[in-house]
């Protein structure tokens, strides 16, 4: 009775066990790209969840500016208690005025980009970001609500950011152009050679196909070409800092360092012009043409 | 410790998914404000090499799924590669957990530190497998190894948490049926 009941067990446990592991597989396997759609759980978890992630961010600042008050006036307050006091209140103020000041700088220069580029945009908050530090994601406060749309480009006054991946009414998930999951085919500002730009884990990116003869010299610009229907032409992506040529082959290995600081982002502008109609047709002819290769 | 009984196991399962999320949240939030953003980790893997150490069930599959389909929220990583990985580990420590003796804090920090590493293993084949680009497995190994030492050390703190978790649920199913 006792052996038929742990054999029992053991088959359940196989089957599960199997089962699980396949479904997992088939899953990760079929996963052709990093866009997900959201489901209604995933959705309601992350409505639930990133409000307090966002509370958690925005007390940075009281607790950045409590600690720098203690540091700076610890000694004073061995001196004259009244003394430290005041120093405490105004060096807050400076504190939180310089931080208002950097914010206006910051949102300043985001303005004057706004108003360059041909697009709608609305102006987002990171938030947070991806609990692995090895995926370079991060996650903004505004949403389909705002008019962003899976695939939105995100950049800064500086240059490319990435794109939206995941996005739920209030909130969108951006994957950045130094993860390794993302490819964009890019092009050397001066002599208009296309390349492959991939991230390499190391919030560089590195940027393939450039053939040998290709006259690249360090910090030359790179920025977008405009082809892969997701990035538009000309965003500045980063520059060169590194080339190395080998004997042989016939191509040459070029290192490019984003010109936007991702691990320090605060602030972002994303792109949520309405798709062109031309780009739309182009995706849907490519759509059914990998529906008709599947089948 | 058996967990056989499913209904005990979801209450279980339910606690340490609101265990996870508090973590999840807390570093995904905290780590970066504090100036450790290059360390951000999650205790996702720490859960679920507890539940193939110290938990005998036969749905320990379902358990791994729910774990990583939550912790998924918090990251791009997906919840499938996670799954995969989970399950292949506890396949392989059920062969060896009759040895495993996790009593003193050593003992646990050794064993976590070394299924991690048999984690990253499986990962790395994985993500291989996938890119077809080893260099950013090797990357991802030189992150990987502070991050798993502090995943370790932190193991013999959370493991009696999660104990209580587990354990207590057992002693009142087995007060009831007594």
């Amino acid at each position: 009775m006792l052996n038929s009941l742990n054999y029992q067990k053991k088959r359940l446990k196989l089957v599960l066990n199997v089962s699980f592991l396949l479904f997992a597989l088939i899953s990760f396997s079929s996963k052709k790209d990093v866009l997900q759609k959201t489901t209604l759980f995933e959705t309601v978890m992350m409505e639930t969840f990133v409000p307090i992630q966002r509370g958690i961010s925005s007390v940075q600042f009281s607790i950045k500016s409590l600690i720098n008050s203690y540091i700076a006036n610890v000694n004073a307050s061995k001196e004259n208690v009244g003394l430290v006091k005041k120093v405490q209140e105004l060096e807050n103020k400076i504190f939180k005025l310089s931080e208002v000041s950097l914010e206006n700088d910051r949102l300043k220069s985001l303005l004057e980009f706004r108003k360059k580029i041909p697009y709608e945009t609305v102006t987002a908050q990171v938030v947070a970001r991806d609990s692995h530090s090895d995926y370079k994601v991060f996650r903004v406060n505004k949403g389909y609500s705002h008019g962003i749309r899976l695939q939105s480009v995100v950049v800064t006054g500086k240059g490319l950011v990435g794109y939206v991946y995941r996005l739920t009414d209030h909130f969108s998930d951006i994957i950045t152009i130094v993860d390794p999951e993302i490819k964009i085919d890019g092009m050397v500002q001066r002599i208009r050679s296309h390349g492959m730009l991939e991230g390499n884990a190391k919030s560089k990116m590195n940027m393939k196909y450039i053939p040998k003869n290709d006259r690249v010299i360090l910090y030359d610009q790179i920025v977008t070409s405009g082809l892969g229907n997701i990035f538009p032409k000309g965003l500045l992506v980063g520059r060169v800092t590194k080339i190395e040529k080998e004997h042989f082959g016939i191509t040459q290995r070029i290192e490019v360092t984003p010109v936007v600081d991702l691990d320090k982002l605060e602030e972002v502008l994303v792109l949520v012009s309405d798709i062109d109609p031309v780009k739309q047709a182009e995706w849907d002819v490519l759509d059914k043409q990998s529906g008709a290769e599947v089948n | 410790m058996q967990t056989n009984d499913l209904k005990s196991g979801l209450v279980s399962i339910s606690l340490t998914l609101i265990f996870l999320l508090i973590t999840d949240i807390l570093f995904s939030s905290l780590l970066p404000l504090i100036g450790l953003g290059q360390f951000r980790f999650s205790l996702h893997i720490l859960f679920i090499l507890y539940l193939g150490l110290r938990i005998r069930t036969p749905y320990i599959a379902i358990f791994i799924f729910l774990i990583e389909y939550f912790h998924s929220i918090f990251t791009i990583e997906g919840w499938a590669m996670g799954t995969v990985t989970g399950i292949l580990v506890c396949i392989l420590i059920s062969f060896v957990k009759d040895i495993i003796h996790l009593k003193t804090k050593v003992m646990t920090f050794l064993m976590v530190q070394l299924f991690q590493f048999v984690w990253f293993l499986i990962m790395g084949i994985m993500i291989y497998l996938k890119l077809d680009d080893m260099t950013y497995v090797w990357t991802r190994l030189v992150n990987f190894i502070p991050v798993s030492v502090i995943v370790s050390f932190l193991s013999p703190f959370v493991f009696p948490t999660l104990d209580r978790i587990w354990v207590s649920r057992e002693d009142q199913i087995l007060e009831g049926n007594g």
